[in-house]
């Protein structure tokens, strides 16, 4: 007589919860999911990933989150989804006071201490990269231990906040399971990304793209061709992206990508909107860029102000950029080329002029932006110092600098949001 | 910024205020002679982005020809075809999907109010204001239907007879899903005070609610809330006859 064997339950039940823009699903807790999966000493604990999105009201989401009885709720924050997931996080321990909701992402990590002063709703946050930190805590967790303990952790000990120490870098960032190859998140057209190498070469005032890392660490070539496998031959995927701050990071690396994507670009795979330093793009590196199936690139210059630049740490060369847009217009690729209004150091004629230049370089899409002064950003640190007024509530608007005022910000605005859809309204 | 060339393809037609002044009557440029301009000006286009063309001075929907003018547009490698319109016409079932899929991308609507008693008596037109408004929505949901990026503008000829109707109208090309508004303001009214509240409240009303609204015809320095508003997005180089 056969048995029927009842899987048990979980001794902890997980709940990773993504707000991600309409359209996108988190990378980042896909990386979470798969290193906590493969961490032996959580095999007792569940996991459920909610891949929300911001058109969703909290009031659903933390109605779906709350059906799933978890006992511990992991949400990614980033400026523009932060008021909705305090929203959420608010709702959730109104209901359910037992569950630990845990914060983790680049909204919430430089400012932990003061996340979890305001938002008493919240239990833990985990600072920077948050695989090894969030299994830690997990593991800790089911041992009831004290969480304030956990290298990279800030949480409640005894009515006060207590931040452990930092926890140090991942070196070999190949010990995170791939969340494709471990079947964690399923490739799904135009939405899946994937990151090659962590870091940034730049250090721009205003972007915290670096996470305060001094050092770019690499996935292994073996590990992204694997994944680009997983991606490109998923069925139905006809595109993707790489989430990597500089896709043309060295002149090697750019002819490997191109060598290795492109047997899924003459299948018809097609990348989007991948981010390049387009001033080193030459004509070799766009023929590189279209073998690799790169359909469109977005880049700066983001201001052409010179004491902007000088403030933020940008370099800006605009003949390097002209060429490198018409190189790959050459190449049949559409160049994104990003402003940001209410930069320190930028007059509203600067503001202008950059718009002009880049309507200029005809690149295909002029997308502007307002600035947000991002907790951990070197702007956020010397916001004082440099005369911007912003709204310290998340998604951290600037209102004013020194040199353009509120209400010329919002002229700003509009007019560079006109200019960009008129540009646009092409053939 | 983007620069379009200024194609006339006639005079008269498009309401001006009619409580101002009797309206011109239309008449029509031959479409050999606009063909011609088109390629003269496309193949000589120095002007940045481009080439541009606005197809301006009477009502295009009016013009026989409409359709090979815009075809010789996209045949000269033209960017961005943009049609001066009272809008009305696009109103008309497959007018709007026409127009994209011919290669317009961009409608200028000429607005003289701001709710349709107004517009309909001062373009001397009953039931204009409505269609309009239909035939814009048409625009943008055939766009949408094409795939194609498109844009829809306005201009407000400002006279004394609708100037306490700018924010209204302004409300209304926002409502309508305008990027950009131009209040043309006669020399006549530059000076006034009471015109410079109302087309300070049109700039207001603007911005508040996501188009860019600039005025032409006034100097910079003396412009209600900010200089700023003397910017437009767009430059007109001008029609060659």
């Amino acid at each position: 007589m056969s048995r029927i064997t009842v899987p048990r339950a979980p001794r902890l039940k997980v709940a990773l919860v993504g707000v991600s823009s309409p359209g996108y699903r988190s990378l980042a807790l896909g990386y979470v999911r798969a290193y906590a999966e493969a961490d032996p000493r959580l095999s007792s604990v569940g996991f459920t990933t909610l891949d929300l999105d911001t058109a969703v009201d909290p009031w659903w989401i933390a109605y779906r989150v709350l059906e799933l009885q978890a006992d511990v709720v992991g949400l990614s924050v980033v400026c523009w989804n932060a008021r909705a997931v305090y929203e959420v996080a608010r709702i959730i321990a109104s209901v359910r006071p037992e569950t630990l909701i845990v914060l983790g992402g680049p909204e919430v990590g430089p400012i932990a201490e003061e996340v979890l002063r305001e938002h008493g709703s919240v239990g833990a946050v985990v600072r920077g990269e948050g695989e090894v930190t969030f299994a830690e805590l997990l593991a800790v967790h089911l041992k009831r231990g004290d969480l304030s303990r956990v290298d990279g952790v800030t949480a409640r000990r005894n009515g006060s906040i207590a931040s452990a120490p930092d926890r140090r870098i991942i070196t070999d960032l190949d010990d995170i399971p791939s969340p494709y190859l471990s079947g964690v998140l399923a490739p799904v057209d135009g939405t899946a990304y994937i990151e090659s190498y962590r870091g940034c070469p730049h250090s721009c005032g205003y972007c915290y793209e670096g996470k305060g890392y001094d050092r770019i660490r690499r996935f292994s070539d073996e590990r992204i061709a694997a994944e680009i496998e997983a991606i490109a031959s998923a069925p139905g995927v006809d595109s993707f992206s790489f989430i990597d701050p500089v896709f043309n990071l060295t002149p090697g690396r750019l002819a490997w990508l191109a060598d290795t994507l492109e047997p899924y670009a003459l299948r018809g795979v097609r990348l989007h909107t991948i981010e390049v330093d387009l001033e080193r793009i030459t004509e070799a590196d766009a023929a590189l860029l279209a073998r690799a199936g790169v359909v469109s690139v977005e880049t700066g210059p983001q201001t052409v102000g010179e004491l902007a630049l000088a403030t933020c740490r940008r370099s800006f060369d605009a003949e390097a950029l002209r060429r490198g847009v018409e190189a790959c217009r050459a190449a049949g690729i559409s160049a994104e080329c990003d402003l940001i209004i209410g930069l320190p150091g930028d007059t509203a004629a600067d503001v202008l002029a950059g718009i002009d230049f880049a309507i200029g370089l005809d690149p295909g899409i002029v997308q502007l932006s307002t600035l947000h002064v991002l907790p951990g950003t070197d702007l956020w640190e010397r916001a004082g110092e440099l005369g911007l007024i912003f709204d310290r509530e998340p998604p951290h608007e600037i209102i004013a600098t020194r040199d353009i005022s509120f209400a010329d910000l919002r002229r700003l605005e509009g007019f560079g949001k006109a200019a960009a859809a008129l540009y646009r309204a092409r053939l | 910024m983007i620069e379009f060339a200024e194609i006339v393809i006639g005079s008269g037609g498009i309401a001006p205020c009619a409580a101002c002044g009797a309206p011109e009557p239309r008449v029509l440029r031959a479409s050999a002679e606009i063909v011609a301009e088109i390629e003269s000006r496309a193949h000589g286009w120095s002007a940045g982005p481009g080439p541009n063309f606005a197809l301006v001075g009477t009502e295009p929907f009016a013009h026989p020809d409409l359709p090979a003018l815009v075809a010789a547009a996209v045949a000269c490698g033209a960017q961005r075809i943009r049609l001066r319109t009272d809008a009305g016409a696009l109103a008309i079932p497959g007018n709007a999907a026409g127009v994209i899929h011919a290669g317009v991308r961009q409608v200028e609507a000429v607005l003289l109010g701001g709710d349709a008693a107004t517009h309909d008596a001062l373009a001397g037109r009953a039931g204009l204001y409505d269609a309009a408004l239909e035939g814009l929505s048409a625009f943008t949901s055939a766009a949408l239907a094409q795939r194609a990026h498109v844009a829809v503008c306005a201009t407000v000829p400002v006279c004394i007879h609708n100037l306490t109707q700018l924010p209204a109208a302004v409300s209304a090309c926002a409502a309508a899903g305008a990027v950009s508004v131009v209040l043309h303001v006669p020399a006549a009214l530059s000076g006034s005070s009471a015109a410079r509240e109302w087309i300070g409240a049109g700039l207001d009303t603007g911005t508040v609610n996501g188009v860019w609204v600039s005025v032409q015809c006034v100097p910079a320095d003396t412009l209600p809330r900010s200089p700023l508003y003397a910017l437009s997005p767009t430059l007109s180089l001008g029609g060659v006859l």
